[in-house]
């Protein structure tokens, strides 16, 4: 298991691409900022979790790495959706009791490390899969 | 039909509502919002395999955004009403990857028209959700 960063992918990038990522990521905080204002927090809470990322960077992938890439990441972000729970969870727990920065930081932290955790326990159940598909092959 | 109740504290019927702290608080919000999902967008980007910088594509980007914005200016029992209905975005989040996942992996979407489809099943399971179990 190796996760690798190559930061030269972003200079593939072109700049109306980060310019509408920057918009739409922007016009979507907006929008959960206003339905907030107009119906309470605890309608525009929902906006918190609208997929803006993905929506913002699927056509992108397809554009450079093929449809099969956009399933591969959308089934990221789809583990990366039980992660979001978990942060939503420790800020409704945590929120009125702590003060905002550690709320914020412990939910990062309960994010990533599920984050982590669903990805290592999707690879080993995928190459489990495999592994056993195999055995019963040679069988 | 289910009316929603308009909030007590609606910034567009204060007396404030002519206040040029209102624009100055959505500017910030957008530009918050901008970067911090660009940001989450370029790790996801830069980093390999697919399947793990995939999951930055559900980031609390627009969470980290609003949330600190409601600390600072309402307090914790407000953004902890956010958080309690972030669930229901997140298991709608949740099924709109998976239905672009079917999309583009068995129906041979392109990824353009799957999203856009896709974000109305979220915007049905958030609501939905929020409606019967959150509100």
């Amino acid at each position: 298991m190796i996760i690798k960063a190559d930061p030269t992918k972003l200079r593939k990038i072109p700049w109306t691409a980060y310019a509408a990522r920057f918009g739409f990521g922007g016009a979507v905080t907006v929008l959960a900022g206003l339905v907030g204002a107009a119906y309470g927090p605890g309608v525009g809470g929902i906006f918190l979790a609208f997929p803006s990322i993905s929506t913002a960077s699927l056509t992108l992938i397809q554009k450079h790495d093929g449809r099969g890439a956009v399933g591969v990441d959308a089934f990221g972000a789809a583990l990366g959706s039980i992660s979001l729970l978990g942060f939503a969870a420790v800020v409704w727990a945590a929120a009125p009791h702590w003060p905002g920065w550690v709320t914020l930081m412990s939910a990062m932290i309960v994010w990533l490390i599920l984050c982590f955790g669903l990805w290592l326990a999707s690879r080993w159940i995928r190459h489990r899969g495999h592994r056993t598909r195999k055995s019963i092959r040679t069988a | 039909m289910i009316a929603m109740e308009p909030y007590k504290e609606h910034v567009f019927l204060s007396d404030r509502a002519g206040d040029g702290r209102m624009i100055g608080t959505f500017l910030l919000r957008f530009v918050l919002g901008g970067i911090i999902v660009l940001a989450f967008a370029a790790l996801s980007d830069i980093l390999r395999p697919k399947s793990f910088s995939g999951l930055f594509g559900a980031a609390p980007s627009v969470a980290l955004a609003t949330l600190g914005l409601a600390f600072a200016t309402k307090g914790g029992t407000d953004a902890s009403l956010d958080g309690r209905s972030m669930l229901a975005g997140a298991v709608a989040l949740g099924a709109y990857s998976l239905m672009v996942m079917r999309l583009v992996w068995r129906d041979r979407w392109n990824a353009l028209p799957a999203t856009g489809v896709t974000t109305l099943l979220w915007l049905l399971v958030a609501f939905g959700l929020w409606l019967f179990a959150f509100r």
